[in-house]
């Protein structure tokens, strides 16, 4: 969720951030610099790439001003685990998993800090949740059923441990960001745990969907927000998959809001398919998001930057 | 002149044919010997890539049959075996 594209956005937002004062910040950091046009096309384009030297840069300038409230020494583990869980020619890697999700269970039965609680429990619920396709693949039912229990309550007691620190510690609050980043991992183990063709129908997800008030907590976490593209694909998502077409007109137009591209239903953003190609948008794209719809919102979004510019 | 022309066709056909001939023939050794395969102990005679080969195909044959009658393959198998969705929902840190 956290892309160059959003730290760019997120910076920007802030009060006195103009394009000049953002590049004299990026100076700063840096002697080698950005050159405007290019921090720009990163800031409209949600497909773009950047290159590790602008990445390097954002990064540093998004983590000073946006600091992780989670101990770093954590940050750092979750890195390792995520190249480990990369690494396609690590040999034995299960095994390796394995004994690292022993140290974390045994840290976190001794832990008293809340956010380092936290952190470990999230931890725990990625290894979980990355088996999940692994079962689900293999039609192995028992496990699949038992590693998303586990990834499920693991990100539970993440969301519990940070509640439990903003009511102890009310002047360092962990931002409502990454609370919405924990729950939309459960609604991920949920979906995740079904094959694609059977989503739609699943019993669990919509009801875990409805109880979890997920659409309603994405919308706020869009006007907080409006540039977090994800946000916004998975909100029409789950509105597909509940068949809301009010829903679907919102996510839609909050999408093209960001960029007039995703009008275009085979566009593909970074590190994501397009939206023709995922069978949970297939309700949408069927009863709302027919060719006619998306012209008309171009249409209207012309018309108004027309006016706004007269 | 036409003797002349006739000879320098007949022996830059002769040098292509030596070059191309040598190319395709087997590599001696340094004293110029041709290395030949040591006999196999073996009494069935097969070469050791084909027997790696059989083997191989032993061993998927196997693994398959392990699934099939529902012994759990390990986990390094699944993860080969397995690619994320094309849209499946990934997760946040």
């Amino acid at each position: 969720m956290t892309t160059v594209f959003n730290k760019i956005h997120r910076l920007k937002q802030r009060p006195g951030w103009t394009w000049g004062h953002f590049l004299t910040e990026i100076d700063k950091c840096s002697s080698m610099g950005v050159d405007e046009k290019t921090l720009y096309s990163h800031f409209r384009e949600p497909h773009k790439k950047p290159n590790s030297q602008l990445e390097k840069l954002i990064n540093q300038l998004h983590d000073g001003y946006f600091p992780d409230p989670f101990p770093e020494a954590l940050n750092r583990l979750m890195r390792l685990y995520n190249h480990l869980f990369n690494c396609k020619k690590h040999i034995a890697k299960e095994k390796d998993i394995q004994d690292l999700e022993f140290f974390l269970q045994q840290q976190c039965e001794r832990e008293v800090e809340w956010l380092r609680i936290s952190r470990l429990n999230w931890l725990l619920g990625n290894i979980a949740f990355d088996r999940i396709p692994l079962y689900r693949d293999n039609g192995m039912r028992e496990q699949l059923e038992s590693c998303k229990q586990s990834a499920i309550s693991h990100y539970q007691k993440s969301v519990s441990a940070i509640e439990f620190h903003n009511e102890k510690y009310p002047q360092a609050m962990v931002g409502t960001s990454h609370l919405y980043k924990a729950r939309h991992n459960i609604l991920a183990c949920y979906l995740n745990a079904v094959p694609q063709a059977k989503r739609g129908k699943d019993e669990n997800i919509i009801r875990y969907l409805k109880a979890s008030s997920y659409i309603a907590n994405s919308k706020r976490a869009l006007e907080a927000e409006p540039f977090q593209w994800t946000i916004a694909r998975n909100g029409l998502r789950f509105s597909s998959l509940l068949e809301n077409d009010a829903d679907v007109i919102y996510f839609i137009t909050a999408l093209a809001n960001i960029s007039r591209r995703f009008l275009n239903l085979d566009y593909e953003p970074l590190n994501h398919g397009a939206i023709n190609e995922g069978e949970d948008f297939h309700w949408a794209i069927e009863n709302v998001l027919t060719s006619d719809y998306l012209a008309s919102i171009e249409m209207d979004m012309k018309k108004n930057n027309k006016g706004k510019r007269s | 002149m036409r003797k002349t022309r006739s000879f320098i066709l007949l022996s830059t056909i002769t040098l292509l044919l030596l070059v191309g001939g040598c190319a395709n023939a087997p590599e001696g050794d340094v004293d110029g010997r041709l290395s030949v395969p040591e006999p196999s102990l073996q009494s069935s005679g097969s070469s050791e890539p084909e027997e790696r080969a059989k083997e191989s195909l032993l061993l998927e044959d196997s693994a398959t049959e392990n699934e099939s009658q529902g012994a759990v393959p390990s986990a390094d198998m699944l993860h080969k075996k397995s690619e994320q969705q094309s849209d499946d929902m990934e997760r946040l840190d």
